[in-house]
């Protein structure tokens, strides 16, 4: 019974059709009427929908859409699928559409689309890259402030510099001129505003040193560690004598960096050791060690040492652990040690026990590292 | 050795801070040479002392000149690129004393023949070192062309 087996046949692809959560359906080009649809359609725009215009029922237009793809189905990409997404107006969802010009059964050439909705990925893909552009802004902000931070440091401690001179050269001259000529207490007083304006000083070169160390640094290239140490000797030779320090430097490996920031580094590091000492003279041994892609340089002293509680606290800017009539300092150096090390991709850290003396490590990576 | 060492030396500073004025001038009574010193407090008027104009109309041709760089109106390299761009000045010593310690500063000072570049100390004892020993240097050691043998 060919009947049947037609039906039969009719009905299974009815059945395929309207199984397919994808929207298909079929638009005659020159009159915009929908000539069929499958449920996915209907049960979205209504099942009333056949014999009205393509427009009107699916984008609640009176006039074919402006961005109607008929004309690159009949045109450009006859016999080919067209694959485009858009977003839907009236319902808000988005659309990943294939549209093709088709022979309908009675033998005209129809507009055929088939419309995936992508709504949930294209959501995800746009709170993915919502995150990702909020990433890059506070990123952008995160820098800009930093920037903005480190050249207030400089502009603020350079231009504090000015008038600071003022009042410590004439409270000197004061004191030069009239020391002895006042009262007790007029003495007593200039030398508190004396020793208040050299401190302040000491602190405005510290600050300016540490705000310098990212925007005025050299550029990186091979150093002799052994020469960044002899140089800080050379600029403590004073203090040392004073001391009455011995200073034993093993060999030392050359490394990638800045120069002056390194020499630096011990610097800060060597002029501590001599600063705490106790009461016999400071021993000092300046050693090195190859370690899994890095070098571990170790500044160890026979002083005073530091508590295990304050360890991490010493490389704070500004933090002091004694006063100053203890010992004299602003509690910067090693705060500009951890910074220089911080741009030559390094570390620093301490190991120290009470009473018997601190080790003072620092690394910094055997291969080019940091900064260019 | 020159007639006029024993008349007192003409140093024209020029500076507009008068902090650093009153502080040359304290450097300048404590050293053991005679001098004159005459303070300008911007650029314009140290032109004008320089060509005797206006209110500068009798001022003395300076033996040496101290200038600092960050001056109102006019600032110092502009005035150190007139008196070295002038015949009749710029023969006289220009020693720039300034607090910048800046790459370019000395650069362009020492391009415009500045006769040498100095930053001021901190320290109250080594300014005051400094500043005598610019003028000893100047007025004493170095040997200079005679006022008019330009």
């Amino acid at each position: 019974m060919p009947d049947v087996s037609i039906r039969s046949e009719f009905e299974t692809l009815k059945a395929i059709v309207d199984g397919i959560d994808d929207v298909i359906y079929i638009a005659d080009p020159d009159t915009y009427e929908l000539l069929h649809a499958n449920e996915a359609l209907r049960g979205t725009w209504g099942s009333d929908i056949i014999g009205k215009k393509c427009h009107k029922v699916l984008q609640d237009r009176n006039q074919p859409c402006p961005f109607c793809t008929n004309n690159k189905i009949f045109g450009k990409y006859l016999g080919r699928s067209y694959v485009w997404e858009f977003q839907n107006k009236v319902n808000g969802n988005w659309y990943r559409c294939s549209d093709k010009a088709i022979r309908w059964v009675d033998g005209r050439m129809v507009r055929f689309e088939l419309a995936a909705d992508i709504t949930e990925a294209k959501m995800a893909e746009q709170a993915l890259k919502d995150s990702r552009e909020e990433l890059e802004s506070t990123l952008k902000r995160l820098r800009q402030s930093n920037e903005d931070l480190q050249q207030f440091a400089y502009v603020a401690s350079h231009d504090l510099q000015e008038p600071l001179r003022m009042v410590s050269s004439f409270t000197q001259l004061i004191a030069e001129r009239y020391q002895g000529k006042l009262d007790e207490k007029a003495d007593r007083w200039i030398h508190f505003a004396v020793d208040g304006a050299n401190r302040m000083q000491a602190l405005i070169q510290d600050l300016l040193s540490f705000s310098r160390v990212n925007t005025h640094g050299a550029g990186f290239g091979p150093v002799e560690l052994a020469q960044a140490a002899s140089g800080a000797m050379a600029n403590l030779t004073m203090a040392v004598e004073e001391a009455g320090a011995k200073i034993s430097v093993e060999d030392l490996p050359v490394v990638h960096g800045d120069a002056g920031q390194l020499t630096l580094v011990f610097q800060n590091l060597i002029g501590n050791a001599v600063k705490f000492c106790r009461d016999e003279p400071p021993r000092i041994r300046i050693s090195a060690e190859q370690k899994a892609g890095e070098w571990v340089v170790c500044v160890r002293d026979n002083g005073i040492g530091i508590d295990a509680a304050y360890m991490k606290k010493i490389f704070i800017i500004f933090q002091r652990l004694h006063t100053r009539e203890e010992y004299p300092g602003t509690g910067l150096g090693l705060a500009v040690c951890k910074r220089i090390l911080q741009r030559h991709k390094g570390r620093i850290w301490v190991e120290s026990e009470m009473g018997r003396g601190s080790g003072f490590y620092f690394s910094l990576p055997d291969a080019p590292g940091g900064e260019p | 050795m020159k007639d006029n060492d024993i008349l007192p030396a003409k140093i024209l500073l020029v500076e507009d801070n008068p902090g650093d004025a009153e502080l040359a001038r304290e450097a300048l009574n404590n050293s053991k040479f005679m001098n004159e010193l005459f303070v300008v407090d911007d650029g314009e008027k140290a032109l004008d002392f320089l060509n005797r104009r206006g209110r500068y109309e009798d001022a003395p041709r300076p033996d040496i000149i101290l200038l600092d760089l960050n001056l109102p109106k006019k600032d110092g390299r502009e005035v150190l690129a007139e008196i070295k761009a002038d015949d009749r000045l710029k023969t006289i010593p220009v020693v720039v004393l300034t607090t910048s310690k800046a790459d370019e500063d000395i650069a362009k000072s020492y391009r415009l023949h500045a006769n040498c570049y100095i930053t001021k100390p901190l320290d109250l004892k080594q300014f005051f070192q400094v500043v005598r020993n610019i003028k000893e240097f100047w007025m004493s050691i170095v040997v200079l062309p005679r006022d008019g043998d330009t």
